[in-house]
C-alpha cells in the first residue's frame, strides 16, 4: 500500500456511514423524516442534505440535527430497502426544489438584466436574472441550473433536448 | 417587451383570481374571528404549485389551499391550527423554497405552508409574528406586528426588491434619458454649442460637392472659351481651401469643447456614484462584488459620457447630413432623390439585422475571452498553491481547454464576419450604382452634366454612410441606457443604515447597553437572538464563543455597521440610531483580526486614524504598539511604502500598525476582535502591556480565541447559538463549569499537548 492509499483509508475511517444496520428511518404523520440511531431507543427528527447536490442526488446524503450537527452520511440510497429509500427520496425532493424548464418562450435583455418566460410542467413562469452569465450554472455538457434574482431555481435537464428556438435563445449565454 | 408584458399581465390576473377565491373561502370559515394578518403561499408540501392563503387570528391559524388538481373551480381545502398548541414557529429555508413549520413539545411538527423564494419574506415575517404571539399568549392587549417588505410595482404588480425604488420592468427609457439630461444640465449650454458646430460642419460637408459640381460644369468641362476662366477656377479652389480650413478650425474647437464636457460629466457622474456608495451600509455594499462596483464607477460612467460627447453629437451631425442632403437632392432632382432614399430603409434594416447578429457573436466571444482571463487570474493569484500541489500540468490542460474554446468561437466568428461584412459593404454601396446608372442615362440624354454626377455620387455615398452610422446608434444607445439604469439603481437605493433627521453628535462616555437585540444578516436566520446586557464606562468585556457563534456580529452592531432587527442598543442611554454615525464611529477604536493597509506609506497608514496627529504623536503611538522597532529596521522607516504594490508586512506587523492606529484615535470605546491572534506568543507578550495601557479607562469589547488574554476582563459574555449562554467573571464562570469552563479546559489540554511536542 502506498502512502496515498494509506492516507485515503485513514480519511475514510473518519466518515460515519449510516447503513440499514445502524439506523432506521421513518416518516411522521406530519410528513417529516425521523431516525433511530444505533444505541438509541427513540426516533428523532433528522434533516437531510445532499453533499453533492448537482451530480449525486442519491449518494452521499448528510444526516444532521436542526443545528447541522452531523449524525452520519448515507453512502447510497441503494443500500436501503425500497420503503426507506422512498422515505429519504421523498424528503430530499421536498428539500431541493427546482422547476424543470421544458421550453424558453422568450428571453429579452433589459438594462443589463434578462427577463425570461419559460414553460415548466407546472405552467408558464416568468423570471428575471440579474447577471445572466453568472446565473446559469453548467453541470457537465448538457445540464444547467438557472437561478433567478429571488434565488428560485430552475433546471434544464438536457440542453440538447430543447427545441431549436429555445436553444438559440439560451445558446449565447452558455 | 410587449410580449413579456402581456404574459405578465395574464399570469398576474390568473394568480389574482385564484387568490381572491381562496381569500373569500378562508374568510367564510372564520365566522367571528378577526384576522390579525394574512399572507399568500404558492406551493404545497410536495413542492407542487398550489396557491394558498394563511390567515392568523388571535387563537388560530387558518390555511386554505387549492385542491390538489390545481383547478380554479375546485373547492379549496381549509384547515386550522391552534397557536397555543405549538412551541415555536420556524421558517425553514430549503433549496429553492421556504416552509413554515409549527413545532410542538414532544409531538409531531406540522408544516403550515410553503412557497418558492419569491414569497419567502412573507413566510419569514410570519414566523416571527407568530413567535411573538406565542411569547405573549397571556397578554390580551398584545398587538402583533406583521409588516413584511411586500411592496409591489403599482404598474406591473411584480414585487420590488429590498432597497429598490423603481421597477426594472416599468422603467421607461425616455424618463431615464430625461433624468440623465437633468443631471448634466450644467453642461447643456456647452453641449448645445457643440451640437451647433456639428451643424455647421454638416453644412460645410454639403457645400463642398456643390462647389465641385460648379468647378466641373463651369470651368473644367466647358467647351466654349470664357472670360476669367482661370480666375473663377482659382476663386472656387480658394473657397474650397478656406472652407476646409474653417472645417478643421471648427473641428478643433468642437473637440476641445467636447473633451471639456466629457471631463466634467465624468467627474460629476463618478462623484455622485462614489458619494452614494460611501453612504450605503456594509450590507448593501456587500451585495455587490468590489469588481462590480468598480465597473459601475468607471465603465458605466464612461459609457454614459461617451454617448453624450461622442455618439449624440455624431447623431446630430449625421441626422443633419441626411436632412440637408435629402432636401438638396429633392430640390435638384426628386426622381433621383426617391431612387436613393426609397431603398435606403430596406438596406439599413438588413444591415442592422446583420449587425445585431454579429453583435451576438461578438458578445459570446467576449464572454469566452473573459472566462479565459479568469482562469489566468486564478492561476497567477494562486501560483503557490499550484506549485505546492504540483498541479502545473492540470492547469496547462485547463487553460488549453478554455483557449481552445476561445479559438473555436473566434474562428467561427471570423468566418461569419468574412461572409457578412462584404455583403454589408456591398449593400451600402448599392445606392451608388443605382445613381450612376440613372445619371449616366441622363448625361447621355444631355439632361444632366458631369458636375451633377460628381455631386450626386458624393451625396449618395455620404447619405448612405450616415444611414450606416445610424444603424449602429441603437446598440450604443442600449449600452448607455443599461449603464444609466445600473447607476440609477445604486443612486436610488434606499439607505438602510441612515442617520435619523434629529441624529445628534454626542460625547461618548462609554456606557453600553443591549436591550433584547436580535439580528441576522440573512432575513431567514437570526445570528443573535434576544441579547441583553449592560456595560459601564471603563469596563472590559470579553466575548467568548465558538466560531460562528455571533461574536463579531455583536461588535458590528455596536459600531452600527448594521441595524438591529429587533430591540435597541444604547450608548450612554441614547439609542445608537439617534446618534450621528460619524460622531459614534469617530469615538470607537477598532483592531480587527485582519488589518487592511491602504496603498501609501506607513506614516500615511498611521495618520489615517487621526489626520491631525503630529509626527511625534505618531511615533509615540507606534512605540506604544510595539511597531516602532520593526518600522525602524526598514530602510525607508516611516516612509516605507506599503499596500498593494509596496513592502509586504507580516500579519503581526500589520496588527501592530492597527493597534497604533487605535491608540492614535484615543477612543472612548475600544473593540479588539482577535487583535493579537496573528502574533506569536512572544510578540503578544511584548505588546500585552501596550494593550493594557490602551484599554485603561476605556470601555473595551474584546474577542480572543486565546482565553488567557481575557482573564482580566470585568465580565465575560459567552455566546452560544446566538444567545447569551453565560455571563460573569472568569472565576464565576469557572465555578459554574459550563461552556466557558469547557472551552478553557480544552484550550489548556491543547497547549499542554503542544508543549509536550
Amino acid at each position: 500500500m502506498n502512502n496515498n492509499e494509506k492516507s485515503l483509508t485513514e480519511l475514510n475511517a473518519e466518515l460515519k456511514y449510516l447503513t440499514p444496520e445502524n439506523v432506521q428511518f421513518d416518516l411522521t404523520q406530519g410528513g417529516f423524516v425521523v431516525a433511530k440511531l444505533q444505541g438509541e431507543d427513540s426516533f428523532k427528527r433528522v434533516y437531510l442534505n445532499r453533499i453533492f447536490p448537482h451530480d449525486l442526488e442519491e449518494e452521499f446524503i448528510s444526516v444532521t440535527d436542526a443545528d447541522s450537527n452531523e449524525y452520519g452520511i448515507i453512502r447510497s440510497l441503494d443500500l436501503f430497502d425500497e420503503r426507506t429509500a422512498g422515505v429519504i427520496r421523498h424528503e430530499l425532493e421536498r428539500k431541493y426544489f427546482s422547476a424543470k424548464i421544458t421550453k424558453i418562450v422568450s428571453l429579452e435583455e433589459r438594462f443589463g438584466n434578462s427577463v425570461w418566460v419559460v414553460e415548466t410542467p407546472q405552467g408558464t413562469r416568468m423570471m428575471t436574472l440579474k447577471d445572466t452569465f453568472k446565473s446559469i450554472i453548467r453541470i457537465g455538457d448538457d445540464r444547467a441550473i438557472v437561478i433567478d434574482e429571488d434565488a428560485n431555481r430552475y433546471e434544464i435537464e438536457s440542453l440538447s433536448a430543447l427545441d431549436r428556438h429555445s436553444f438559440r435563445r439560451i445558446e449565447l449565454y452558455l | 417587451m410587449s410580449k413579456i408584458k402581456n404574459i405578465n399581465k395574464a399570469l398576474h390576473s390568473k394568480r389574482n383570481s385564484r387568490r381572491k377565491a381562496l381569500h373569500s373561502t378562508v374568510e367564510k370559515n372564520l365566522v367571528d374571528d378577526q384576522i390579525l394578518f394574512k399572507f399568500n403561499f404558492n406551493l404545497d408540501s410536495e413542492n407542487r404549485e398550489r396557491y394558498g392563503v394563511v390567515a392568523v387570528t388571535r387563537e388560530y391559524i387558518f390555511r386554505a389551499i387549492e385542491a390538489p388538481d390545481g383547478e380554479e373551480k375546485s373547492p379549496a381545502v381549509v384547515e386550522r391550527f391552534k397557536i397555543a398548541d405549538h412551541t415555536e414557529f420556524v421558517a425553514r429555508r430549503n433549496v429553492g423554497s421556504v416552509s413554515l413549520e409549527a413545532l410542538c413539545n414532544g409531538g409531531d411538527a406540522v408544516e403550515i405552508c410553503r412557497s418558492d423564494m419569491s414569497l419567502s419574506n412573507l413566510i419569514i415575517d410570519a414566523s416571527r409574528s407568530l413567535n411573538s404571539m406565542l411569547d405573549n399568549l397571556n397578554d390580551p392587549d398584545f398587538k402583533v406586528v406583521f409588516d413584511p417588505d411586500n411592496r409591489v410595482c403599482p404598474k406591473c404588480h411584480r414585487p420590488l426588491k429590498k432597497g429598490v425604488t423603481s421597477c426594472l420592468h416599468c422603467t421607461r427609457t425616455g424618463s431615464m434619458f430625461v433624468r440623465l439630461f437633468s443631471m448634466v444640465k450644467k453642461e447643456l449650454p456647452l453641449l448645445i454649442l457643440a451640437f451647433l458646430f456639428f451643424g455647421v460642419l454638416s453644412f460645410v460637408k454639403v457645400i463642398n460637392p456643390v462647389l465641385q459640381k460648379k468647378m466641373v460644369d463651369e470651368y473644367i468641362t466647358v467647351t466654349e472659351p470664357k472670360d476669367n476662366l482661370l480666375l473663377g477656377l482659382v476663386v472656387i479652389c480658394v473657397t474650397m481651401f478656406v472652407l476646409s480650413g474653417v472645417y478643421k478650425v471648427i473641428e478643433i474647437i468642437r473637440t476641445n469643447m467636447l473633451s471639456k464636457v466629457n471631463n466634467r460629466l465624468m467627474k460629476k457622474l463618478r462623484s455622485t456614484l462614489f458619494d452614494k456608495i460611501q453612504a450605503l451600509s456594509v450590507s448593501a455594499i456587500s451585495k455587490r462584488t468590489a469588481g462590480e462596483l468598480i465597473h459601475r464607477v468607471t465603465g458605466d460612467t464612461s459609457a454614459i459620457s461617451d454617448f453624450f460627447v461622442s455618439y449624440l453629437p455624431q447623431f446630430v451631425e449625421n441626422a443633419l447630413i441626411i436632412l440637408i442632403i435629402g432636401t438638396a437632392m429633392f430640390v435638384y432632382d426628386f426622381k433621383l432623390a426617391l431612387l436613393v432614399l426609397i431603398p435606403a430603409p430596406v438596406i439599413m434594416l438588413v444591415v442592422r439585422k446583420a449587425w445585431r447578429y454579429t453583435h451576438k457573436l461578438y458578445h459570446r466571444q467576449w464572454y469566452m475571452e473573459s472566462q479565459s482571463n479568469t482562469v489566468l487570474h486564478d492561476v497567477f493569484q494562486g501560483i503557490r498553491v499550484v506549485k505546492v500541489f504540483g498541479m502545473e500540468k492540470n492547469e496547462i490542460k485547463r487553460y488549453d481547454k478554455v483557449i481552445k474554446k476561445v479559438a473555436d468561437i473566434s474562428e467561427r466568428n471570423e468566418i461569419t464576419w468574412a461572409m457578412i461584412i462584404p455583403y454589408m459593404t456591398y449593400l451600402v454601396g448599392v445606392g451608388n450604382y443605382i445613381v450612376l446608372a440613372y445619371i449616366g442615362s441622363k448625361i447621355l440624354g444631355n439632361t444632366m452634366t458631369l458636375g451633377d454626377m460628381t455631386m450626386f455620387t458624393f451625396f449618395t455615398s455620404q447619405i448612405y454612410t450616415s444611414f450606416d452610422w445610424m444603424t449602429k446608434l441603437p446598440r450604443q444607445f442600449v449600452r448607455m441606457i443599461t449603464s444609466t439604469r445600473k447607476i440609477f439603481e445604486i443612486v436610488d437605493e434606499e439607505i438602510d443604515v441612515k442617520d435619523s433627521p434629529d441624529a445628534c453628535e454626542i460625547d461618548v462616555q462609554g456606557n453600553v447597553e443591549f436591550r433584547n437585540v436580535s439580528f441576522g444578516y440573512d432575513e431567514a436566520e437570526d445570528v443573535l437572538r434576544h441579547i441583553s446586557f449592560s456595560v459601564k464606562k471603563g469596563e472590559m468585556i470579553g466575548i467568548v464563543g465558538r466560531s460562528g457563534a455571533g461574536k463579531s456580529t455583536l461588535i458590528n452592531l455596536i459600531m452600527r455597521l448594521y441595524d438591529v432587527r429587533e430591540g435597541e442598543i444604547l450608548i450612554d442611554g441614547k439609542n445608537v440610531k439617534d446618534i450621528s454615525q460619524h460622531s459614534l464611529r469617530s469615538q470607537i477604536g477598532v483592531v480587527l483580526q485582519e488589518t487592511f493597509l491602504f496603498s501609501g506609506t506607513i506614516y500615511d497608514n498611521l495618520s489615517y486614524a487621526d489626520p491631525t496627529a503630529t509626527r511625534e504623536e505618531i511615533i509615540k503611538a507606534a512605540k506604544m504598539a510595539g511597531a516602532h522597532r520593526f518600522i525602524m529596521k526598514l530602510p525607508d522607516g516611516y516612509n516605507t511604502y506599503v499596500g498593494e504594490r509596496g513592502h509586504t508586512l507580516s500579519g503581526g506587523e500589520r496588527q501592530r500598525i492597527a493597534i497604533a492606529r487605535a491608540i492614535l484615535r484615543n477612543p472612548k470605546i475600544l473593540i479588539l476582535d482577535e487583535a493579537t491572534s496573528a502574533l506569536d506568543t512572544e510578540t503578544e507578550r511584548l505588546i500585552q502591556d501596550s494593550i493594557a495601557s490602551l484599554i485603561k479607562d476605556r470601555t473595551t469589547f474584546a474577542i480572543a480565541h486565546r482565553l488567557s488574554t481575557l482573564r482580566n476582563a470585568t465580565k465575560l459574555i459567552v455566546i452560544d447559538g446566538g444567545k447569551i449562554a453565560e455571563c460573569g467573571t472568569h472565576e464565576e464562570l469557572m465555578k459554574k463549569e459550563g461552556i466557558y469552563y469547557g472551552l478553557v479546559l480544552a484550550q489548556r489540554k491543547m497547549s499542554s499537548m503542544s508543549s509536550k511536542e
